[in-house]
């Protein structure tokens, strides 16, 4: 037990829009799984967080990124594609977490070698189901790299 | 005038200077006239010679018949000293001392030997000896003689009968000898008198053939005078811009059209260098391409142009041209036609920016309405999903007017949202299209097909189609536009199972597809507005729907060069008609 809290389960999402920064807390709340979510409001932040730099020293190692597309300062796509050029930082799994529908974006970020695309869904209900898959199956059925 | 340029062959054909048919004809006869006179003249001299000669044979030939004749009479009337031959013609030379005739008797044995033959006589009795009947000749210092046989007769032989002689033996011969000047004298005014007829002859004939020539030369300088007058009044009355430009580029002539289209009189423009009329920034140009063009052969294309008026106004012409030649072929110049094209030009330039606006305007359009969307879902988003959170959390915790109107506000957030999400559809016929391909009609319905399968199953529907031709189109939208026409059909039954029947017909300049319904059907005063965006003819609680559905498939039939309209009657089923272009160019 011990061992298992000891080991928590580190997310960090990457959203630049406070009421969906919320809406993922409340979504997170509601699913089973307890996770530590951090928060990064823009590209330049993100890559900072994951490469432990500036304020960032300390930051743990995220075990998933839930990454919008559309950020100030520097977007998901960079963001993605940067993520997935570092060496020490590709094996960690990234989900596309964004409003777009477009099949442009949809073949850009697979491209980019993001992990799964997600269209964030309108409805609340879904938007709840949405996250709590995302929780089961990235946290219990898949095995992720330690 | 110069002959007209044909071609870069013509450079180098090789000039001809022939004669024309007519000339030949008198040249020939000219050079043959004065041979044929002279060949005639020549001919008559001759014969007028051999006519004197003949004359002063006879002549000689009568009087030695003569002299033997008188002989032969004496010696028959017993005269024995009278037959003796030389005597006879002295007798008779005697008796006419006006004949200047004189006679010998020529014998290479004469009987006296005082008078022995002479040169001629000696080769004239050789030819006698030898069978000649006579022997005849024109000598110097005008004198003709003649000699004719003298042979022993019976009369000789009367006296002579020692047996010397022999009948018929050949003694020698009568030689004649008189002046041939009245002879020659005849002969020769005879001569002089041919050649003056035949002088007349010349004279008359080259001044026919001269006098023929000059009218043929008069008649073509008329023809070409009236063809010269001709080429002029076309060149100046043409209502196209004419002028002529020599080896410098300097013009040499210019009709009345181009005076008035760079407002300039005519002296103003003959003697400048054509390019002096052009825009500055085409100026030099032009004198090069013209400089060029004068030296080469290469074909001379038809090109634009900007020539400046007095007024600084510039033209846009367009201008024709050809090499003017000599009749030996060698160029001498350019003549250019001039089309004023400014207006027209103006109207392509317009047109093209009009084009361009309308396209930059429509793609903006589309962009817009696709950002629009796409933006708007953020907020949208925001207030459906905490609306609905709020209800999570509170419904049934305030009063009954709070649930209703958290109730409303999800409802409201949702139909906003079907609305953006079809603007978007519909924005992107346009903004997020693929490329015209060959496309199997069939596989594009057999994919709709799919996509509706759901409400087809539930519905119970029948759908049937005719064979479907391969067509150039982008398939996405060719599946697009039957989903949704099959879609509609099926949501617009009237209760009993819905029956679809879809099909094709070629016309030479397009595909037009049908899709027949047993539905509701439209009344026709709705035909138009069911294709516009968000025009609906039902309630949602009836048709649920935003009614973006049709203006989507206008939009496809639009940007595929067809169009799509429907034939139907309320309560009798509807057929949708759309057709594609089989020709795509111009579309994109």
């Amino acid at each position: 037990m011990t061992s298992e809290a000891a080991r928590s389960i580190n997310v960090l999402l990457v959203e630049d829009n406070p009421g969906d920064v919320r809406l993922t807390i409340e979504a997170m709340r509601e699913s089973k799984i307890l996770v530590n979510l951090s928060l990064a409001e823009d590209g330049e932040a993100a890559l900072a967080f994951l490469r432990r730099e500036g304020d960032h020293e300390a930051a743990p190692r995220p075990d998933l990124i839930l990454l919008d597309l559309n950020l100030p300062r520097k977007d998901g796509r960079e963001v993605l594609a940067e993520i997935k050029a570092d060496h020490s930082l590709r094996r960690i799994p990234v989900v596309v977490l964004t409003t777009s529908r477009a099949e442009e974006d949809i073949l850009r970020t697979y491209d980019l070698h993001a992990n799964c695309f997600i269209t964030k869904p309108v409805d609340l209900d879904q938007f709840i189901a949405v996250v709590r898959s995302i929780n089961e199956f990235w946290f219990s059925v898949v095995k992720l790299p330690s | 005038m110069a002959a007209q340029d044909d071609g870069p062959g013509a450079a180098r054909r090789a000039p001809a200077l022939r004669m024309p048919f007519p000339y030949r004809v008198i040249a020939a006869l000219g050079v043959l006239w004065a041979p044929v006179l002279l060949m005639m003249f020549y001919s008559n001299s001759r014969s007028a010679a051999r006519h004197a000669q003949e004359m002063m044979r006879q002549q000689a030939a009568s009087f030695v018949t003569v002299v033997l004749a008188s002989r032969c009479w004496e010696s028959a009337s017993g005269g024995v000293h009278a037959v003796e031959p030389g005597s006879v013609a002295q007798r008779i030379l005697d008796s006419e001392p006006n004949l200047l005739v004189r006679v010998h008797l020529a014998s290479w044995n004469p009987v006296r030997a005082a008078s022995p033959a002479d040169a001629w006589e000696s080769k004239a009795l050789l030819s006698l000896k030898q069978g000649s009947r006579e022997q005849w000749g024109l000598q110097g210092g005008g004198a003709f003689r003649y000699i004719a046989p003298l042979r022993v007769d019976s009369g000789c032989l009367s006296c002579h009968k020692d047996g010397s002689y022999r009948a018929g033996e050949l003694l020698g011969g009568v030689g004649i000898a008189f002046s041939a000047d009245p002879y020659l004298a005849a002969q020769d005014a005879e001569i002089r008198g041919l050649g003056f007829r035949y002088a007349l002859m010349g004279l008359v004939g080259f001044s026919g053939l001269v006098m023929s020539a000059r009218r043929l030369l008069r008649e073509d300088a008329g023809k070409e005078a009236a063809i010269r007058q001709r080429y002029q009044m076309l060149f100046e009355e043409a209502p196209v811009a004419y002028h002529e430009i020599g080896l410098d580029g300097v013009v040499v002539a210019v009709n009345r059209a181009e005076c008035k289209l760079l407002g300039l009189e005519r002296e103003a423009i003959i003697g400048r260098p054509v390019w002096d009329f052009v825009a500055p920034r085409q100026r030099e140009m032009s004198r090069e391409n013209v400089q060029a063009k004068l030296a080469g052969a290469a074909p001379l294309p038809v090109f634009e142009r900007q020539y400046a008026l007095a007024g600084g106004t510039l033209l846009t012409l367009e201008i024709h041209e050809n090499r003017m030649r000599d009749p030996n072929g060698v160029v001498v110049g350019i003549r250019s036609a001039m089309l004023d094209i400014t207006g027209r030009k103006e109207k392509e330039e317009e047109l093209a920016r009009r084009t361009a606006e309308l396209a930059r305007s429509n793609a903006e359009l589309e962009q817009f309405a696709y950002v629009a969307s796409h933006d708007l879902q953020e907020p949208l988003r925001m207030v459906s999903s905490y609306t609905q959170l709020l209800a999570r959390r509170y419904q049934g915790k305030l009063d009954r007017d709070a649930d209703d109107f958290i109730g409303f506000a999800v409802d409201g957030a949702a139909r906003m949202s079907r609305l953006i999400n079809d603007l978007l559809d519909y924005s992107r016929v346009g903004s997020r299209k693929g490329e015209f391909r060959p496309t199997s009609a069939g596989a594009a319905f057999d994919t709709a097909m799919a996509n509706v399968r759901a409400s087809i199953e539930e519905s119970s529907a029948v759908v049937r189609h005719s064979p479907l031709p391969a067509v150039d189109a982008d398939p996405v939208q060719l599946t697009q536009i039957f989903q949704n026409l099959l879609g509609n059909a099926i949501k617009f039954r009237n209760g009993a199972r819905p029956e679809i029947m879809v099909a094709c017909e070629e016309t030479p300049e397009e595909w037009r597809f049908a899709v027949r319904d047993n539905g509701i059907g439209i009344d026709p005063k709705h035909a138009d507005r069911i294709f516009q965006v968000f025009q609906r003819l039902h309630s949602n609680r009836q048709y649920p729907g935003t009614g973006i559905g049709l203006a989507i498939c206008k939009k496809i039939a639009e940007r595929h060069g067809g169009r799509i309209w429907v034939v139907s009657q309320p309560g009798q089923g509807a057929t949708f008609h759309f057709t594609i272009r089989k020709k795509k160019e111009g579309l994109r």
